[in-house]
């Protein structure tokens, strides 16, 4: 775990001067923004949703009418999304930068946040600005920080765009994940948790939080938080490969495979669930669903590799099985450094033996390193 | 349930925010004790995006630069998952790099 300074320390309870300081700061990071967008932009990385931080920003910098500009280019592009048809509106009626501060604040337990924000209402109300737009402003260089582990910034801006907008879920998924990304897991889960059940519907929060509590130990909670997710978003194929990962470690062979099945419905050139999808059939000695799962994987760089395994495991000709691995010369170190053990070990071992003498001779792999892979498989065996 | 593959995914995933790479980018799992990371590394911070500008004259000063904090960010990345309790191995499938045994990162493409 990270050991903060305690500058860094988002737990302890905010001055004045540091909003103040925050306040003055606000210039210098908009520059700093600016270089990051415009070279996002000029890389058209994250097109066209860049538009929409970087719109916002030259708003706030007085740019309006080259915000407006970018505003209307991401709205040609997507005008089904709420918020950017709203910025749009707001924009053009110059009403975007002067919005009104929330009357009523959700009660946030976390951090106790809302008695901060309480006893520094009349501070913030000089410093910063308010509205729907302003609490996009803030949040913006709350992410910016987090990404420099500038951690007690990042909270501080957090604090002020939730002063800005009064929006408490992304108020706690903004902590959550700021925690999360300092390895301070308990503070994450409890910003999750109440953000979830502010928003028990929000896009991320309990993906988010499924990560933490699997992290923390708390398997059955994350397989909940999995299953509500999957619920909502049967065809996230990460949500369903997650909940094939919690079978497997929980020896649910059936179900693993069946989640695995239901992440590569969605997306067939999947790599981890095809991984695992191939290690559960090799563990059912599932001999026809292993040729038609290899088959359907033809000219993948994947299907040559599970070629190996099965050839191996069904003690296929060894100067077939020569052959194949002579085609992946890399596969051939990853096999000697360990890492495909657990496939290595459902072969038989005088088969095992036979073949990695073979390779020896074909010098595929030198007489000491045959002799080793022999030794740790055959010694594995006898344990 | 141990620790098991489940947790490890977590894990590793965590390291990966926290170097400050997009998760969005990547597919990453645990099997067996090995960690998989497959796809793109990317960061979006203002170190790179300083670097991208302030060597805009060079191509070739800026790639070398930028190669210089990808391998760093690779290498801790690998440092710190092999040291992760439960996890004896590591397999990668970086788009433009290749972890080779006694060299390190090495960038295959792209300068």
């Amino acid at each position: 775990m990270i050991s903060l300074t305690m500058d860094e320390d988002i737990r302890k309870p905010i001055r004045e001067e540091e909003l103040t300081v925050l306040a003055q700061r606000v210039e210098e990071d908009t520059r700093e923004a600016f270089v990051f967008f415009k070279q996002m932009l000029k890389e058209k990385q994250g097109y066209p949703d860049i538009l929409f931080p970087y719109s916002v920003l030259l708003y706030y910098a007085g740019a309006t009418e080259e915000a407006e500009k970018y505003m209307e280019e991401l709205n040609r592009i997507n005008d089904h999304y709420e918020l950017y048809t709203r910025a749009r509106t707001s924009m053009a009626r110059g009403a975007a930068a002067d919005g009104v501060a929330p009357k009523d604040y959700p009660s946030v337990e976390f951090l106790d946040v809302t008695s901060q924000l309480e006893k520094n209402k009349a501070l913030l109300k000089k410093l910063f600005f308010t509205g729907e737009f302003a609490s996009h402003y803030y949040s913006i260089f709350g992410h910016m920080s987090r990404a420099d582990s500038r951690w007690r910034r990042s909270f501080l801006y957090y604090f002020a765009s939730f002063y800005a907008g009064g929006k408490k879920d992304d108020l706690l998924f903004s902590l959550g994940q700021l925690c999360y990304s300092q390895g301070e897991l308990t503070l994450a889960a409890q910003a999750l948790g109440e953000g979830l059940k502010t928003n028990p519907h929000h896009d991320k929060m309990g993906l988010e939080l499924s990560y933490v509590e699997s992290e923390l130990g708390r398997f059955d909670r994350a397989r909940e938080l999995l299953l509500d997710v999957f619920a909502q978003h049967p065809d996230w194929p990460d949500v369903a490969y997650r909940l094939a990962e919690y079978y497997y470690s929980d020896h649910n062979i059936e179900k693993a495979l069946d989640y695995c099945n239901r992440a590569l419905a969605v997306n067939p050139a999947y790599y981890s669930a095809n991984m695992l999808k191939f290690r559960l059939l090799m563990m059912k000695d599932a001999t026809d669903a292993l040729e038609g799962f290899i088959g359907s994987l033809e000219g993948h760089p994947m299907a040559g590799i599970f070629q190996i395994f099965f050839a191996m495991k069904s003690k296929t000709d060894k100067h077939r099985v020569t052959e194949l691995l002579k085609d992946l010369p890399l596969l051939k170190e990853e096999i000697i450094e360990g890492l495909w053990d657990d496939m290595i070990r459902m072969v038989d071992t005088a088969y095992l033996e036979d073949l990695f003498e073979s390779l020896a001779r074909e010098k595929l792999i030198s007489e000491e390193e045959g002799r080793e892979a022999i030794k740790r498989y055959t010694r594995h065996e006898h344990q | 349930m141990s620790i098991s593959d489940f947790q490890l995914t977590s894990m590793v995933r965590r390291v990966i925010v926290s170097l400050g790479l997009q998760t969005s980018l990547l597919d990453i799992t645990v099997i067996n004790g090995v960690a998989y990371v497959k796809g793109k590394i990317e960061r979006q911070d203002v170190t790179i995006m300083k670097i991208r500008r302030d060597y805009a004259f060079s191509q070739e000063m800026m790639q070398e630069k930028l190669r210089h904090e990808y391998r760093y960010t690779l290498e801790a990345l690998d440092r710190q998952i092999r040291a992760m309790p439960g996890i004896h191995g590591a397999v990668y499938k970086i788009k433009d790099w290749e972890r080779r045994i006694g060299k390190g990162w090495i960038r295959t493409h792209g300068g």
